[in-house]
């Protein structure tokens, strides 16, 4: 407070340098630096997530479905095929497509709240790790989806899956994955008060 | 990467922002108590209504408040009008020993509504003096034809609000007195009125609605914040922020956010009623509607200033700061959204056009029910609120009207669109003089002032 005229005037703030957060300052800074960094990352490294998000899908497809898989060097192109001999068939997991661009803003929204020094930083980091694998999960069950689809019911089962399927997953997804930062995240009055 | 990827992962993500903050907003909404009612009479009270050339509308205020409320202090701050405004106020406080005149003159005058309310709290200040009584005033800003429920009082003086001592600020709901006024252009058609009854209705919804209920998730956030009519203020809160100008207002197109703003900066707690309120009149008109919300975007575009702080502020919580974020970003994010939105959709209308084989497998596999799919959403997102007015606001609205309602307020959203735009355009330009929003009976002399049912 700035007035110290009137008794309704609630007690002052504690000063900042008392703060325990206070104390280790370069923590959070360097907690946002790395937000900041992987936010930057997953723009300017956009294709090699991609990569990464094609290769796990195909993992998980052949862990659970028993289906073939390659993929294509460098490229987010994953091919496909049901069993040996049936036809192959190939996605490419486009930007739009990737779950790159829909965390990276997550990332840097916790890079500001990792530098302010009232924050639960640990709040803030669970929040930003459950929101990113939800996220990440869900576009990857999208993934699969859409290639089991595709190896049962062909071109049409895939239009299906990436078309209405995934989307709604995405949409869920994602909607609870907010909800849940803002809870995990902000569910509490901040630290020192 | 291209335009059009960008283009669909930003209006996906801005789209699941958008939904989450409506469930956040629905559940706040639906839940939300009562507030307690507590005793006027423990704390003084002082109105503050700015005028500039509000003679059609000034004197029956006075007597309405005059009424409603006796015993309290009436405070008219006249920004150097050119009509009666002043007389009219003169001969009633020659009545009325509680009734006071503020008069501002040229050139120190017509400085915006901040200013005039500035000068309105340096006489009150004086007149209070330095007693113990200092912490038990309320300053309440209502507008030169505000109505305030009569039971305004004895809710904002009860524990939910100043009766907590760490309040500093309470602002009540908004509502249109005009909303239901089936012709209120008499001298136009049928068409003309029904847009006008209408566009008053969409924004009584809009107030009781959607911004009520940010109001009450605000609660939870602690973040309530300030509008310019029905706000009420503690005095001493007003000192801590006056600093040695003795002004507690800034300059600011959006004052009344900024003064909230800084009320939270220094510490203090923010409440919001939703069981009292104040009625004024809704806009009929399309232009001065959207220059209205022109200035009160880009008013939080100014306002912008403020983050840093907030961000830093040990006053504020996350959920606190992320809620103000939000409100702050809004603006810039319905001026992106306009883009990124608008491109996918063209490159569909493209593709229709010129690929119809692959437009027919798409539509035929996924792509008809998706369409459909998000047309609902993004309707629902709205149209929702329509709902609401029946079930919590107005219950004598029919379902057909209410459907009818939630449909046209997905439309007036667009309006939004328009006005981050003008905003953003005078942002960037610099320009920030305003004329005060002009009232529908200056914009149509011939009519009658509007009653509500």
């Amino acid at each position: 407070m700035t007035t110290d005229s009137a008794a309704s005037v609630p007690a002052p703030w504690p000063a900042l340098s008392n703060q325990p957060g206070a104390r280790r300052a370069w923590v959070g800074r360097l907690a946002a630096a790395v937000c900041t960094a992987i936010a930057v990352a997953l723009i300017v490294f956009q294709e090699r997530y991609r990569v990464g998000e094609t290769w796990l899908a195909g993992e998980v497809v052949r862990t659970v479905t028993g289906q073939y898989t390659w993929h294509l060097p460098g490229h987010p192109v994953l091919y496909f095929q049901t069993s040996p001999g049936s036809r192959i068939m190939g996605i490419l997991v486009s930007l739009a497509c990737s779950s790159a661009l829909l965390v990276a803003p997550l990332f840097l929204v916790s890079g500001a709240l990792f530098l302010s020094r009232t924050r639960s930083r640990l709040r803030v980091l669970l929040a930003t790790l459950v929101a990113f694998l939800v996220i990440a999960a869900a576009n990857n069950i999208r993934l699969v989806l859409i290639v089991v689809f595709a190896g049962h019911y062909g071109e049409t089962g895939l239009d299906w899956a990436h078309i209405l399927i995934g989307t709604l997953v995405m949409l869920t997804a994602g909607g609870i994955a907010i909800l849940l930062y803002l809870k995990i995240g902000a569910g509490s009055r901040k630290e020192g008060r | 990467m291209s335009l059009l990827e960008v283009s669909i992962s930003f209006s996906f993500f801005l789209g699941l922002i958008f939904l989450a903050y409506v469930v956040v907003l629905v559940r706040g909404f639906v839940k939300a108590k009562p507030e307690r009612p507590g005793d006027p009479g423990a704390l003084d009270w002082h109105f503050v209504i700015p005028c500039r050339d509000e003679q059609a509308v000034i004197g029956a205020t006075l007597d309405y408040l005059a009424t409603t409320f006796p015993g309290v202090h009436l405070w008219v701050v006249d920004d150097a009008s050119t009509d009666r405004t002043a007389d009219i106020v003169e001969e009633r406080a020659q009545q009325h020993d509680n009734i006071h005149l503020v008069a501002r003159k040229l050139p120190e005058a017509r400085k915006g509504k901040g200013a005039a309310l500035n000068a309105g709290y340096r006489d009150i200040s004086q007149y209070v003096g330095e007693t113990e009584r200092r912490g038990k005033t309320i300053v309440v800003v209502v507008d030169a034809d505000g109505r305030p429920s009569s039971n305004m009082l004895e809710l904002c003086a009860g524990p939910d609000a100043f009766a907590d001592e760490s309040v500093g600020a309470v602002q009540v709901e908004v509502r249109m007195v005009n909303r239901d006024v089936p012709h209120p252009l008499p001298d136009k058609g049928p068409l003309a009125n029904r847009f006008a009854a209408m566009l008053a209705r969409m924004q009584d919804i809009e107030f009781r609605g959607p911004i009520s209920a940010m109001q009450i998730t605000r609660r939870r956030t602690g973040t309530v914040n300030m509008g310019g009519n029905g706000q009420l203020n503690r005095l001493t809160a007003l000192d801590s922020i006056a600093g040695e100008a003795r002004e507690p207002w800034g300059n600011a197109l959006l004052e009344d956010f900024e003064l909230g703003l800084r009320l939270m900066l220094a510490g203090w707690k923010t409440a919001y009623s939703r069981g009292s309120w104040v009625d004024q009149e809704a806009l009929w008109t399309v232009k001065p509607l959207v220059t209205q919300r022109t200035r009160w975007a880009q008013g939080s575009m100014q306002c912008m200033r403020y983050l840093p702080r907030v961000w830093g502020s040990p006053c504020f919580s996350t959920a606190g700061f992320l809620e103000i974020l939000y409100f702050m970003l809004r603006p810039w994010v319905q001026v992106v959204g306009s883009i990124v939105y608008v491109v996918p959709v063209a490159v569909f209308a493209f593709n229709a056009a010129a690929y119809r084989d692959f437009m027919h497998g798409f539509l035929l596999n996924g792509g008809l029910l998706l369409m459909f799919a998000y047309a609902v959403l993004g309707v629902a997102e709205f149209a929702i609120w329509g709902w609401f007015y029946r079930s919590r606001c107005e219950p004598e609205v029919s379902r057909r009207s209410a459907l009818y309602y939630g449909l046209s307020v997905a439309a007036y959203s667009v309006l939004n669109y328009v006005i981050a735009w003008r905003a953003f355009g005078r942002f960037v330009t610099r320009r920030g003089s305003w004329k005060k929003t002009r009232r529908n009976s200056e914009t149509s002399p011939a009519q009658a002032p509007a009653v509500a049912k």
